[in-house]
């Protein structure tokens, strides 16, 4: 901006420094009203986007243990299938022996790689016949077993055992079934290889972001990879049996840990879901990392604007006073003008004066008129001429107050002086000239009042001015003024030709005027106004057309 | 012994009023004061001027409106503007008003008398153009003049003259 900054070093350092406060405040408003909103919604939307995360982590998460779940209960399912074809096939006898049995393993292999071998039962607990590795486990008692009197107990036709690593020192669980047929009790037990479920579940382990285990109903470990836990230890899992399946929490290694689990339906085993890097989340390092780069431009983006918007408004309000001030000037300008016909004519008056009593102390030398003279007689011209100078040098002094170029300052002052100075100095004198009456009514105990006593009085000059204007003599001007709890006022009443209903509202527009062309700028009431506006104050007015028109400058008074 | 010219000084400054009338005194003029519009008014209600001296700006009747009312009342009166308000507005309104001089304060006294002087040949030419039996007397009394430029001058001797006797 070449243009204004050329007219900025023209201003002050105070108005530069009233600028650079406005920068300030106008940053600062703008922050409140793009930034904090933003923030507001940055801060709700990463709460839902974490609540979004952690919502769709569980059911993640839910979906694997539910999936992996029933993926065992249908393996589970169908070995017990397995096992009650051969218990209720047409090929059983009442007592099977080990050839017997090895048929019935073979067809059972068939259909699962993990039967390991199959055993049975009469109902005193003795392993009556066998068909596996484990030849010494044949005639073996199995009555103190609790898988045996579970199932001898039970109304269920089966049991499935929890995983034990029992006299073979492998990991193995059992499926146990019984055929109940007048009073002959037929037992199977089958010791089943968890090694497919394992692999099953840990080739699944491998492509996703999850841990799986399985644990009984009272927390051990059944099925576990090394690095989180042994078999048959305590895991740090409590799922409740009141659901099937959910989403609960635990301590683990001192950390919270969030897990899912589900139930299988054929026997107390609970599949254990949760993320691999437990303590942070699946999916939010990623993606929380993109909505923070996002917001980053962003913001940077809002405060570019707000540093662009704010140098604009200042740099709008800086053009707006700079024709302030040349309205100011213009105003002046035309003030001096109107004021200067009437100046002609009170210094011309003097001149004449001086003009004329030279002149008879002139007839008084030329011998042409034979006038005997004492040089006293001379004295009465002499202080008619002493009297016409003062005249002009009261006059030059008043008018220099005017053209003199004068700092702003707004300071404490009596109105009531001020407009006395004007009105006594040239005013009333013109007026008479005119035949318009200046009525007087101040206050005498009228409080101060914080203005600059130059912009001021251009005002009051300004207002009477247009008062006389209006006024078609003879008429009155009343300058009043008066004061209440808050206020100072000053009121001018003219009894002129008022204002019309449709140019009261524009009367403080600039350039709006009702004078013919080159008598009124249109700017006296407008740069009136601003400078009352600036010393915290206000004009009001209020006309009659035919009657006369008020104008009341109010200004706040000094409150101690 | 020839008769002065009555000249009626109208102007608000009365430390001007006393010396100009004393100095158009010196000069041979008889001379009346004003010091305002209507003494003025008063003044020729009561006496026959044949000029006017008038300042434009004074409180109360302005000159304006003293200028119209002499002219509508008296008509061979003949007024000259004597202002500090010198615009040339004012001096082409109070011209239309019928003003015959409009000279500018502080103004050159040699010019102010010349003005004077001017007015009151204009006066006495439209008075005695306007009036047959006065024109007929001023035929008789110049019959005998031979025409020639010098003799113009003799001719307004001979009207100031004749406008004396009438007086």
């Amino acid at each position: 901006m070449p243009k204004s900054n050329l007219l900025l070093n023209k201003l002050d350092p105070l108005r530069e420094r009233h600028y650079r406060d406005l920068r300030k405040k106008h940053i600062l408003r703008l922050s409140i009203t793009y930034l904090a909103p933003f923030l507001l919604l940055l801060i709700f939307l990463n709460y839902e986007y974490l609540e979004l995360i952690d919502e769709s982590e569980n059911r993640h998460i839910l979906s694997i243990a539910e999936s992996q779940s029933r993926i065992l209960d249908i393996y589970l399912h169908e070995r017990l299938v397995n096992l009650m074809n051969i218990i209720d096939g047409p090929f059983i006898t009442d007592q099977p022996d080990n050839d017997e049995l090895d048929f019935f393993l073979k067809q059972l292999k068939k259909d699962s790689d993990s039967f390991i071998d199959l055993g049975f039962f009469d109902s005193s607990g003795i392993q009556i016949s066998y068909s596996g590795p484990l030849k010494f486990l044949e005639k073996k008692d199995y009555s103190k077993e609790k898988w045996f009197n579970d199932l001898i107990k039970s109304h269920n036709r089966y049991v499935i055992t929890d995983i034990y690593l029992g006299l073979r020192k492998a990991p193995h669980f059992t499926i146990a079934v019984k055929r109940q047929n007048n009073s002959h009790l037929w037992i199977f037990k089958s010791s089943l290889d968890p090694a497919i479920i394992y692999r099953s579940i840990t080739s699944f382990e491998k492509s996703q972001d999850v841990n799986i285990a399985i644990i009984n109903n009272i927390s051990e470990y059944q099925l576990v990879r090394e690095d989180i836990g042994n078999l048959l230890e305590i895991s740090p899992f409590n799922p409740p049996y009141t659901h099937s399946y959910g989403i609960s929490t635990t301590i683990h290694k001192n950390q919270k840990l969030k897990y899912s689990y589900s139930w299988l339906s054929n026997v107390n085993w609970a599949v254990i879901v949760f993320p691999k890097n437990y303590g942070s989340s699946l999916f939010q390092n990623k993606k929380i990392s993109n909505l923070i780069i996002a917001s980053i431009l962003v913001i940077i983006l809002l405060i570019l604007i707000i540093i662009f918007r704010s140098k604009k408004v200042v740099e709008i309000e800086y053009e707006n006073d700079i024709v302030k001030i040349q309205l100011e000037q213009a105003s002046k300008l035309v003030t001096i003008g109107e004021l200067a016909a009437g100046i002609a004519h009170e210094i011309g008056n003097p001149l004449n004066i001086i003009a004329n009593e030279v002149g008879i102390m002139q007839d008084y030398a030329n011998p042409r008129f034979n006038v005997n003279k004492k040089i006293s007689d001379l004295n009465v011209h002499f202080d008619k001429i002493m009297k016409a100078v003062f005249r002009c040098k009261e006059i030059n002094k008043k008018l220099l107050t005017f053209v003199r170029k004068h700092d702003f300052e707004i300071k404490a002052h009596n109105v009531n002086d001020i407009i006395e100075d004007f009105i006594s100095g040239f005013f009333e004198h013109e007026m008479l000239l005119k035949n318009i009456k200046i009525l007087k009514n101040y206050e005498p105990n009228l409080p101060d009042v914080m203005i600059d006593q130059n912009q001021f009085r251009q005002v009051i000059i300004n207002l009477l001015n247009n008062a006389a204007d209006a006024i078609v003599p003879p008429g009155t001007i009343t300058v009043k003024t008066f004061y209440d709890d808050k206020n100072v006022y000053i009121s001018v009443t003219d009894t002129g030709l008022g204002i019309s209903k449709e140019h009261i509202d524009k009367i403080f527009l600039p350039f709006f005027t009702t004078k013919p062309v080159g008598k009124g700028t249109g700017l006296g009431l407008s740069v009136s106004y601003s400078i009352i506006k600036n010393f915290g104050g206000t004009i009001t007015v209020e006309s009659i057309p035919g009657k006369g028109t008020n104008f009341t400058i109010i200004l706040p008074k000094i409150q101690n | 012994m020839e008769k002065k010219i009555q000249i009626l000084i109208v102007d608000d400054e009365i430390d001007f009023l006393d010396t100009i009338a004393d100095r158009m005194e010196m000069r041979g003029f008889s001379v009346t004061k004003a010091s305002s519009g209507q003494e003025a008014l008063d003044a020729v209600a009561n006496k026959k001027f044949d000029i006017a001296l008038l300042d434009l700006k004074m409180p109360g009747l302005d000159g304006f409106e003293v200028l119209k009312r002499l002219k509508k009342e008296h008509k061979y009166i003949e007024v000259i503007i004597l202002t500090a308000h010198g615009s040339i507005e004012a001096a082409f309104d109070t011209s239309k008003l019928g003003a015959f001089g409009f000279l500018t304060k502080p103004y050159d006294f040699d010019e102010l008398i010349n003005v004077i002087k001017d007015a009151y040949e204009h006066r006495l030419k439209n008075k005695f153009a306007n009036d047959p039996e006065l024109l007929e007397q001023l035929m008789e009394k110049t019959k005998n003049l031979p025409l020639g430029a010098e003799n113009a001058l003799d001719i307004i001797d001979e009207l100031k003259k004749l406008d004396n006797d009438l007086k």
